[in-house]
């Protein structure tokens, strides 16, 4: 059995996803989309049969507007399953019930999880399950997610539905005022009608209403399963489809359009809209189309239906709950009002934000930093160790080197993210699932517009001095494309603790003392300008829109449980192991590869050198030696490596002689500068290029996105270069 | 008339005072912006208190249908609401 798991966002849906399927998940990337849904199974100690229980996108609504909107609608309307949880948060039912109500309009094949009913006892609301699910027509059950409470209970109703045939308790699931009901009707009839004959047509091949109703796919009584019937009126209930034309639903409109009957129902669904609109033409679908006067009457008149179809809704809703739930008036104010009084002051706010952010970043580079010390000294380790059992079984140098300069490098450069994805992650979903993320974007969301981003890819971009990376994962709040798609191209610009790690290193060379550190805010600066003026740029030319606007839900506070936090933590970085490890094995190899060959060559005969002097004229221009460029190169696949790199390119080691000193003996400060400049602000590592790749969905903006990087890199620099050799 | 001593006024959802309750008198904008306002449950009708403003142009907090909802002012200009205040 197939159950689809619905439900607002912040109503817990995930922890009960979680209750139910403990670890039995895996991830799912909806194809061609960015968007995942996790697949788990409910096992049972009971003979009877598992449960797939998919949870689908936390929505508001089903109109197929917004992205996870989209997801959840397209995977009820369009994908198999037997039955529906659709999860409400007691606390809030009036506007919750609304996402319930469209769920049961489409199908009737609905548990409802009343989650959070501790929550809402709290805040004195008490629900009546048992009245609900009278007036629902559907099995209403009191759960507390984070306890355990009602599961069991829940996973009865749902085995119990899934294999019936359910009546809806109303046809119409809402009560629609009368004078929808005169347009509405007729239409549904037709509909059915339409439904009929098309199911009758399939007959001739296949007995396809019986086909239909014993199906094991999809709720026998919605007609066929997906993939049954490839399209038609016959697949959804009739109601359904009817209020949905009456909205102006393009995409249900083609769908109903495929048979001639189903066109039937759209003209007249088209001609009660335009005469509802006062247009008295009698109208073909040309007529409409052609004349964009007409055109604008009959959209306006769809938005007038849909705008009275909510507010029946609404209504409704306002019944049941005056019927379901009682409220005692509280006198104090909930824990929530008094955090927000702080944590959203016009002032106190923002030093609270920066601590919990500083708190957050602290957390995750250093307390990080050893781990991933570990980690590359425990491969190096590995390596040493698999290189003296390699000579001791005589195998040749050349295989030596590669197994332990090539393989344990790249295993090593892998493993190494590691420790801070996973303490990065788990912060994440910590200020994410506590309700402060959210609280977050909504203080800074003015300066960011000011500078065209959206306030939701704050903590991205600040993030992105830890690591590029996960900060492109973390643009995902975002639901417009095209914010999303402006934060990740900006992202490289920030240098993240790696590059911030060699600029410390370069910054301490060449300025030694209290310049460094105004050298470092000088390049901290400069990045921050650069960010800022790229998005405005980007944002004036290939993106001209405004940021989405912003209309988030400011959830009560809560402490997410530990569970909540390590299952999204061990999925994201999972996902990230999987999908880099073979780049980053590759380009370590292609690196080792390019400085070991030709075999007992000096390294400034090595491949790499001549790459490096292919370069050196680019070089040149800004004063950078052989080596520099290949260490900008090299800084592709890892920017960790870049010290090695220089350090084995410059000779470290070899006559006691530190790196630092050999890098300040080799060039002025100027060109010190102007290198830590491009360094800074050229290209992100290989695993960001791929990340980058994964959110944009497209090589051809991830490649634009580097490209303008370079440039701006080698082009700053440049003027930079001038400029200081002007004044300096 | 004078014996009510109620006026009411329609305003911007930007212009209300913190803490007043006004009801929902009509959606303006973008259509996939007012279907979002709908279903998040601003909809002609509905009860909204504004809550809080952020500061330096900043978006508004607001409590509609028992959930509170963060709302930027220029998205907040296309919501009009009334107000009965006493006089």
């Amino acid at each position: 059995m197939r159950i689809a798991l619905v439900g607002n966002p912040n109503v817990g849906k995930t922890t009960l996803f979680n209750a139910l399927t403990g670890a039995h998940q895996e991830v799912a990337n909806w194809p061609g989309t960015t968007v995942e849904y996790v697949i788990g199974k409910i096992r049972t100690s009971e003979a009877g049969e598992d449960l797939e229980l998919v949870d689908l996108p936390g929505t508001y609504a089903l109109t197929a507007y917004a992205r996870d909107e989209r997801v959840t609608r397209n995977f009820l309307l369009y994908e198999p399953y037997d039955a529906v949880i659709v999860v409400v948060n007691a606390s809030s039912l009036e506007r919750n019930l609304f996402l319930a109500l469209e769920v049961l309009e489409l199908t009737p094949h609905v548990v409802v999880a009343l989650n959070m009913v501790d929550v809402a006892r709290e805040q004195g609301i008490t629900v009546y399950a048992d009245e609900l699910s009278r007036r629902l027509g559907v099995p209403v059950v009191p759960t507390v997610a984070s306890h355990g409470t009602g599961l069991a209970e829940l996973v009865a109703w749902v085995r119990r539905i899934g294999r019936r045939r359910v009546v809806p308790l109303h046809t119409w699931v809402v009560p629609y005022p009368a004078e929808l009901r005169e347009v509405l009707e007729p239409l549904a009839a037709a509909l059915a009608e339409a439904a009929l004959a098309e199911a009758a047509r399939n007959a001739g091949t296949l007995n396809a209403a019986a086909g239909a109703a014993s199906s094991g796919g999809g709720p026998a009584d919605r007609g066929a399963p997906g993939g049954r019937t490839p399209a038609g009126a016959g697949r959804f209930r009739p109601e359904w489809v009817a209020l949905r034309l009456l909205q102006g639903d393009e995409e249900i409109t083609r769908e109903v359009r495929v048979v001639p009957q189903g066109q039937r129902a759209a003209r007249l669904a088209l001609s009660c809209c335009a005469q509802s609109a006062g247009i008295d033409v009698e109208l073909g679908d040309e007529a409409v189309a052609l004349d964009p006067a007409l055109l604008a009457k009959v959209r306006a008149q769809y938005e007038a239906f849909e705008l009275q179809i909510a507010d029946a809704k609404y209504n409704h809703i306002s019944r049941l709950v005056d019927e379901c739930v009682q409220r005692q008036p509280l006198a104090k104010q909930t824990i929530t009002e008094r955090l927000d009084a702080v944590l959203l002051h016009p002032f106190w706010g923002y030093p609270a934000m920066a601590a919990v952010f500083f708190a957050a970043f602290w957390l995750s580079f250093v307390v990080s930093a050893p781990l991933s010390d570990w980690v590359s000294n425990g491969i190096t380790w590995l390596g040493q160790w698999a290189a003296r059992g390699m000579a001791a079984l005589g195998a040749p140098a050349f295989l030596q080197s590669l197994v332990v300069d090539g393989v344990f490098a790249g295993v090593g450069a892998v493993l190494s993210f590691v420790p801070y994805m996973t303490i990065f992650f788990a912060i994440y979903q910590l200020l994410q699932d506590s309700g402060y993320m959210a609280r977050a974007s909504v203080l800074v969301d003015r300066w960011m517009q000011s500078i065209g981003l959206h306030g939701k890819g704050f903590f991205a971009l600040v993030s992105a001095y830890g690591c590029n990376v996960p900060a492109m994962a973390a643009t995902r709040v975002m639901e417009n494309h095209r914010d999303r798609l402006l934060a990740c191209l900006v992202i490289p610009f920030i240098p993240c603790n790696a590059r911030l790690g060699v600029m410390a290193v370069m910054t301490a060379a060449f300025f030694p003392g209290t310049r460094g550190a105004f050298v470092m805010m000088a390049l901290l600066l400069i990045s921050a300008g650069v960010v800022a003026g790229a998005s405005v740029l980007y944002r004036k030319t290939v993106l001209p829109t405004d940021p989405a606007p912003l209309l988030i839900e400011l959830p009560d506070y809560h402490v997410p449980s530990l569970r909540n936090l390590a299952i999204p933590t061990w999925h994201r970085v999972w996902m990230f192991v999987s999908r880099i490890w073979k780049f980053l094995l590759w380009a370590t190899l292609a690196t080792w590869a390019l400085t070991y060959f030709p075999v007992g060559a000096p390294v400034d005969q090595s491949y790499a050198a001549r790459l490096g002097h292919l370069l050196a004229p680019v070089g040149q221009l800004y004063g950078f030696d052989w080596r520099l460029m290949i260490a900008i190169v090299f800084g592709f696949v890892a920017k960790e490596t870049t010290l090695s790199t220089l350090g084995v390119l410059y000779g470290a080691g070899a006559d006691g002689a530190s790196l630092p000193h050999l890098l300040a003996q080799s060039m002025t400060p100027l060109v010190a500068f102007t290198y830590l400049v491009v360094y800074m602000l050229y290209i992100p590592c290989l695993s960001t290029v791929i990340q980058m790749h994964r959110e944009s969905g497209s090589w051809k903006w991830t490649a634009a996105g580097m490209a303008v990087n370079v440039g701006v890199a080698f082009s700053l620099g440049l003027v930079l270069e001038r400029l200081l050799w002007l004044f300096g | 008339m004078r014996g009510s001593g109620q006026h009411v006024r329609t305003l911007k959802l930007t212009n209300l005072e913190a803490g007043v309750e006004a009801q929902v008198k009509g959606l303006t904008g973008h259509p996939l912006f007012r279907n979002r306002l709908i279903s998040l449950g601003i909809t002609p009708h509905s009860q909204i208190v504004l809550v809080r403003r952020m500061p330096m142009g900043g978006p508004l907090e607001v409590e509609v249908r028992g959930t509170r909802l963060a709302i930027r002012r220029k998205d907040a200009d296309q919501i009009w609401v009334s107000v009965g205040d006493s006089m």
